[in-house]
């Protein structure tokens, strides 16, 4: 035997060897492998089988529409529509074809780039190829129609369709409807917001901030089997969504409207309110703004231009503005005087055009006295010296709890977010606020509807209710068919029927503060009272003519009134800031107003 | 004593005529013994058979992945076109058995010195795929040097080690040559860089120099020196390889990153439990949770349809294709053949062992078939050679 064959001997006794122990160790391998499987398919198979079917089923929501609400007689004021908009699913269009069909897609639609699109096309990775990119949201009429008119030469485009809250009234009511907005991060990690999820809509003021729960519905649910890349293949709903309350409010939208335009640029606010059951038929706010800006995403430009005008659009001046109610106050002071017997119908103080209480001289507005004046008198006259006189003689803790029970200084509880309670100032209210006693001179700023004295002008059209129903408060509402428990007030008949008098003759006498807003339709008449408020104390000692004044430094102007005289259907209080003279600026608003909606009464009842 | 014995068994004979181009240990083997053998007699069956099987289940795992309930041929796509790729690598394997296999005992080292040429022009000419420079653009076609790599070093290393005459158990010292052998091609595949490609050359010579022989102060020694290897070799690698690695040790903790691949295969093996879901009614695959359905990851669309026992059959099978090609080795003509066949065995057996190793979250992932059953041209052509080389050496085993 050669050298050779030795070794090779020795070789292939080796490979025999070392191969039966190569077997062995391979034999552990697939051993391990065996058992892993084992692991998985048998001891873990119902664990990986779950697992394997919560893979593809999917639970997607369906989005609840949010109930509709609709004014007195039914007409819409927010309703859901459809937003259009343009979407491109990548894995349907050709990379070869993206550029000529992003130009062919800018030039159908406005603010849309061809290089955004190509871009955002070219952002898809594999994964998300299926999915729609949104190109462009809210897609105007014309281009809806455009893209729609060559759909056969957009491969991949679609429109997706989104409900979408819409006001059709917009600016009219959008202090009453209010707006949404997107439910933002640290509203979701509270408890009372449990149930929403990202990208929710929720109601931010107004009657969608006020009935949110009630509007919104219920989510419902569906199923999908959904592939690896979330594709959904088949779905069938678990749970059908149902859809929020719709909302009957007491508001006559055409009133609204009317009162609306009515006052057009003036500041200022209107409410009118149904006096045999505190129904509001209107409440106006201007300025005002748009609420359907807001339905979506509302641009930063627009949200700066309405939060930064010096006018304050937001804000819902008939129940947050706070004023001085002026001489609207008298048929109350009037009222609580006859009731504790300080005067009655026969009861004359002199005016002889201010008095003097202590070193203070307290004008009448009228610089030139009144004369002789009765209880009628100071009303239609608006004389300021007899409620001087009644101011003298009247506790003002009696007077701030008889004003309650017309609403005075209360929160109505009108259901809306944000109402203000104004400010019926009591001896306790001083000393706690003021650091300072209650002197009688608070008083009489207080009779002539001055000084810490302020109200809202829904609290002023409730007060007015009472007088147009003769004695019965009704919480004023916005929601149709609440009725509220009817409340006394503690005047007497005979009492009511001498002040209700007395703002009769304001309108309708020839001596009265708003003769000239009598009713045009000799059919109705109504009773009213015009109010001024002071602005500025130094404007009342000069006595400027209004027109010399500037603007911010005039007095508020307010007109509240009710008609028809014998059978109110209509209680309103209008104010305009800075208005001047109540008689000349807000009565004419009134009575137009009023003779709008009894006019419309009539139609409907022939 | 043995070929007398067969005789007796096979009348039959017929005379291989090819006795240029021997190595010189068959040479002298033919010196002594004649080559006359039963026309079938050294054909393996078993094995065709057992290979025949693989690419059967394959196919049908093939169809049933990539299927579309849509589509109006039965036969999509990817099961025609794997088709396609069984019956041209059919073609070649029995040109190849024609052939004596100690054409690549003479081709051996040529053959090396072509993939380490390839490996270099990679590395100046590569193109470059997903941060990885793997591949070479010949004339439109592209090759992967690295998988060529992996045949030549396994050829290299059996001539080298059938042609020694140094005899064995080898000590450490005596191991440098064959290591060399290893580490050149290795290195640069090292570079690309494919830590799969450069593991498993190193696993399957492992293999072939542990049949061959070496001692055991030598084994424990290589063994320790691994391990450090290992440790040292982490800070080495790259990010993507360190987040497979990581991810492997915790999938859970990243489901829809790198983990997913892992969390959603195990899944589909999972979800198949003792019988599995049935033909065609896999959801993790039909719906494409899983990823590469039809390639890496075909095992787990075939352990969901078919449950343990699917699972069972499969790797009985393999174990026994495996067992079938150590016993050829052990059985071969000359050293070359052994080593060969060694090489082959251990290529089958590392690759399956790391599939599915892989695809049940035993091992980290790293892209390798599962021979004979994934999806892919290379792979299909690649095994049927390696089967027609082993049934070649079985067939002109020692008599």
């Amino acid at each position: 035997m050669t050298n050779v064959n030795n070794s090779k001997k020795t070789k292939r006794e080796q490979i025999v060897n070392n191969g039966r122990i190569i077997i062995v160790i391979m034999a552990i391998f697939v051993a391990c492998i065996t058992l892993r499987l084992w692991y998985l398919q048998i001891v873990k198979g119902d664990y990986y089988s779950q697992k394997s079917h919560d893979n593809r089923i999917r639970n997607r929501r369906i989005r609840a529409l949010r109930g509709i609400i609709t004014d007195r007689n039914g007409k819409i004021l927010a309703d859901n529509s459809l937003g259009f908009n343009l979407q491109i699913i990548p894995e349907n269009i050709d990379k070869n074809e993206i550029n000529d069909l992003a130009e062919l897609i800018a030039g159908q639609v406005s603010e849309l780039e061809a290089d955004a699109i190509v871009n955002l096309y070219n952002k898809s990775s594999a994964y998300t190829r299926h999915r729609p990119l949104t190109l462009k949201k809210n897609l105007t009429t014309d281009e809806l129609a455009r893209i729609e008119a060559r759909k056969y030469e957009l491969p991949g485009v679609i429109i997706e369709t989104e409900p979408l809250r819409e006001y059709p009234h917009d600016e009219i009511c959008s202090h009453i409807i209010g707006y949404l907005g997107f439910i933002n991060d640290h509203e979701l990690q509270l408890e009372a917001y449990k149930s929403y999820a990202r990208d929710d809509l929720v109601g931010r003021t107004g009657i969608e901030s006020r009935y949110q729960n009630e509007l919104r519905g219920r989510d419902g649910q569906r199923q999908v089997v959904v592939n690896a890349r979330g594709r959904e293949l088949e779905s069938f709903t678990s749970k059908p969504a149902i859809s929020g309350s719709n909302l009957q409010l007491s508001i006559d939208i055409e009133l609204q409207k009317f009162a609306f335009e009515l006052i057009g640029d003036k500041v200022g606010s209107l409410v009118a309110i149904d006096p045999e059951n505190g129904e509001v038929l209107a409440m106006v706010s201007t300025p005002s703004f748009s609420n359907n800006l807001f339905s979506t995403r509302i641009r930063k430009e627009d949200w700066q231009r309405i939060n930064s005008d010096p006018l304050h659009p937001l804000q819902n001046r008939p129940l947050q503005g706070c004023y001085p109610p002026g001489s609207t106050i008298k048929p109350l002071i009037a009222a609580v005087a006859l009731t504790d017997q300080i005067v009655n119908r026969d009861t004359k103080f002199f005016c002889n055009g201010s008095m003097t209480l202590g070193r203070t001289r307290f004008r009448c507005w009228n610089r030139y006295g009144h004369g002789e004046t009765n209880l009628l008198k100071s009303i239609t006259q608006s004389c300021d010296v007899y409620y001087y006189n009644i101011a003298t003689r009247l506790s003002i803790d009696r007077l701030a709890a008889f004003a309650n029970e017309f609403g005075i200084g209360l929160k109505s509880g009108i259901e809306l977010p944000g109402e203000k309670s104004g400010l019926m100032p009591s001896s306790s209210w001083k000393l706690k606020k003021v650091h300072d006693q209650w002197y009688r001179g608070d008083t009489l700023s207080i009779c002539i509807g001055q000084g810490y004295l302020t109200a809202t002008p829904l609290q002023i059209a409730a007060m007015y209710s009472v007088f147009a129903n003769s004695g019965t408060y009704f919480r004023p509402h916005l929601i149709k068919n609440t009725d509220p428990e009817p409340v006394r007030v503690e005047v007497s008949r005979k009492n009511m029927q001498l002040i209700r008098k007395g703002l009769w003759q304001v309108v309708n006498t020839r001596r009265g503060t708003a003769n000239r807003s009598k009713l045009s339709n000799k059919k109705w008449e109504m009773a009213g009272k015009t109010g001024t408020a002071q602005v500025v104390k130094q404007h009342l000692e000069t006595l400027k003519k209004v027109a010399d004044t500037p603007w911010r430094f005039r007095d508020h102007a307010w007109f509240a009134a009710f008609a028809p005289f014998d059978d109110p259907k209509i209680a309103i209080a209008v104010m305009i800031e800075h208005g001047g003279h109540g008689g000349s600026t807000a009565a004419p608003i009134a009575r137009q107003t009023v003779e709008f909606y009894l006019n419309k009464l009539d139609n409907l009842k022939k | 004593m043995k070929l007398t014995h067969r005789k007796q068994h096979h009348p039959t004979r017929i005379k291989i005529s090819t006795e240029e181009n021997l190595s010189p240990e068959t040479r002298s083997h033919l010196s002594e013994k004649s080559l006359e053998r039963s026309r079938f007699d050294g054909f393996d069956f078993l094995t065709c058979l057992l290979t025949l099987i693989i690419i059967g289940l394959g196919i049908l795992t093939i169809y049933s992945a990539t299927y579309n309930p849509e589509a109006t041929t039965w036969l999509t796509g990817f099961c025609r076109r794997q088709l396609i790729w069984v019956g041209i690598a059919l073609v070649i394997g029995i040109v190849l058995f024609l052939l004596h296999y100690n054409i690549l005992y003479q081709a051996a080292y040529p053959l090396y010195g072509i993939g380490i040429i390839l490996l270099l022009a990679v590395e100046v000419a590569g193109s470059t795929h997903m941060g990885a420079t793997r591949w070479l653009s010949l004339g439109g076609i592209n090759i992967q040097p690295s998988e060529f790599a992996k045949l030549t070093v396994i050829l290299a290393l059996a001539r080298f080690l059938s042609n020694r005459r140094l005899p064995p158990p080898y000590n450490l010292k005596e191991l440098i040559a064959p290591a060399l052998i290893i580490a050149l091609p290795t290195v640069l595949i090292l570079k690309q860089p494919d830590l799969g490609t450069a593991m498993l050359i190193i696993l399957i010579s492992g293999v072939i120099i542990f049949i061959a022989g070496i001692t055991r102060g030598t084994l424990i020694t290589l063994a320790v020196s691994a391990c450090s290897a290992a440790a040292v070799g982490w800070h080495f690698l790259h990010d993507y390889q360190k987040q497979r690695i990581l991810t492997f040790m915790n999938p859970e903790k990243d489901p829809l990153g790198s983990g997913y691949h892992i969390a959603q295969s195990k899944i589909a093996i999972g979800a198949g439990k003792l019988f599995g879901k049935g033909f065609l009614k896999g959801t993790q695959n039909s719906l494409h949770f899983l990823p590469e359905q039809h390639t890496d990851f075909i095992f787990a669309a075939y352990a969901e349809q078919w449950g343990f026992l699917g699972v069972l059959i499969l790797l009985i099978i393999y174990f026994m294709f495996i067992l079938r090609a150590l016993n050829i080795a052990m059985e071969a003509r000359d050293g070359f053949g052994s080593y060969l066949a060694t090489g082959i065995a251990a290529i089958f057996f590392w690759q399956v062992t790391i599939n599915i190793g892989m695809v049940s979250g035993l091992m980290p992932v790293v892209g390798i078939p599962l021979p004979l059953f994934s999806y892919g041209g290379t792979s299909m052509l690649t095994s049927i050679a390696l089967i027609s080389i082993l049934l070649n050496i079985h067939y002109r085993r020692k008599g």
